[in-house]
């Protein structure tokens, strides 16, 4: 957990956890409910047939983003405080690489391939199986990869910072961007699925 | 725009239209008051080990606190440090007159003690970048390169004669890849005991 609770020591490891579990069930619960236990929905997207995975991402990161700036304009959330995953432009774009092949063949991304387990899904099951095969292997791999992992660093930067803009402009720009992209997706799934002989 | 309906919006397009306004009022909000504390991020001020080792040797007026634990503290900190645990900092005495660095054992607490303290009107209030940690590495037991090339000379000497005023000591390497910490301003990443690194991996996803 990274949450400001945990880390400014308000509350202990345990109670972490306990935080964890509840927002963990709601995430899957409403990834479930999204209709993204279902593989086929989830390959639909790569074929432009169906964008609700792209939607349903870039919806959750500009609603975030807009409570994040709000919160933080009226002083409710210190934004300095927030964690940032530090930026490693080359071990980052091959990871993307991974996952993206990850995806397109097995039909899972590593949280939705839970959620297909938990409905009893065989192939959620297997990709399961596969992650944490996987995550095994990194960590024995580990002191053959470090000096990539940790090469090509930008730190923890954000784009407000890399493009010296202010936030709010950059707010605005990337909800134009989402909902152009939101437009263009249901173009494409009109297009698709009415041609498409499916 | 201005003519529609806001009946005839299907649900999706009213949030559409939420989203875009409250984004738009945000773009205003940032570009009208650039320079309200609230709207840009308030970047914290770093020092490296190597200002703050110059600042120690050269006597400079600097009130050095360390935030962590007061085992650790006893176990090993940075020449002049006093320990001030977090909970204890507005109510320590500080000279107002003097700079403050600070450092702690972990990031958040470094930036709430620095935030916490420029709040109360601190006008210098800086962060040592790495702590003790990165004293201990860089500055009491650095690497250095075996072969110096001319460019990093000064530097190389410079590290030297710091480890030497501190009484440490250097370790040779055949690598000029090390000299790389003091120009690149990040801190080295504490990985030891299996503790830590069960928790940087936690900070991942």
């Amino acid at each position: 957990m990274n949450g400001p609770l945990y880390s400014t020591g308000w509350i202990g490891e345990e109670a972490s956890l306990i935080f964890a579990l509840a927002i963990g069930i709601a995430f899957g619960f409403f990834l479930e409910r999204a209709g993204l236990g279902s593989a086929k929905k989830l390959a639909a997207q790569f074929y432009g047939k169906d964008l609700t995975v792209f939607k349903m991402m870039f919806t959750a990161i500009i609603t975030a983003m807009i409570g994040a700036f709000w919160l933080n304009y009226f002083g409710f959330l210190q934004l300095e405080l927030v964690y940032l995953t530090p930026t490693h432009i080359a071990p980052q774009v091959i990871g993307g690489l991974v996952f993206g092949v990850g995806f397109i063949v097995g039909g899972y991304c590593p949280g939705t391939s839970c959620v297909a387990s938990s409905t009893g899904s065989l192939d959620g099951l297997v990709n399961v199986f596969g992650m944490f095969v996987g995550i095994l292997l990194f960590g024995e791999l580990f002191p053959f990869l470090e000096a990539f992992y940790n090469s090509t660093s930008l730190g923890q930067i954000t784009l407000v910072e890399y493009l010296g803009l202010p936030n709010g402009v950059l707010v605005f720009v990337l909800v134009l961007v989402a909902l152009l992209g939101f437009w263009i997706s249901e173009l494409l799934e009109a297009k698709n699925n009415s041609t498409g002989a499916a | 725009m201005m003519n529609i309906n806001l009946s005839q919006l299907s649900f999706n397009e009213k949030l559409a239209a939420c989203a875009f306004l409250l984004s738009f009022l945000a773009m205003v909000a940032s570009v009208s008051t650039p320079n309200t504390p609230a709207n840009q991020s308030n970047k914290p001020s770093y020092v490296t080990v190597l200002e703050m080792a110059h600042w120690i040797k050269n006597r400079e007026e600097v009130q050095l606190i360390d935030l962590r634990e007061k085992a650790l503290f006893d176990e090993f900190h940075v020449p002049t440090a006093s320990h001030v645990p977090l909970t204890d900092l507005l109510d320590a005495a500080f000279d107002p007159q003097k700079k403050i660095v600070l450092y702690a054992g972990k990031e958040t607490h470094e930036i709430q003690a620095w935030l916490s303290l420029t709040g109360v009107g601190h006008a210098e209030v800086h962060i040592l970048r790495g702590g003790a940690y990165d004293w201990h590495q860089r500055i009491l037991y650095p690497k250095l390169p075996k072969v110096v090339t001319t460019n990093a000379e000064a530097l190389v000497s410079e590290i030297k004669k710091l480890t030497n005023f501190y009484g440490g000591r250097v370790e040779y390497v055949n690598s000029d890849s090390v000299l790389n910490y003091y120009s690149e301003n990040k801190a080295s990443r504490e990985i030891i005991s299996r503790k830590n690194k069960a928790r940087l991996v936690r900070m991942g996803c």
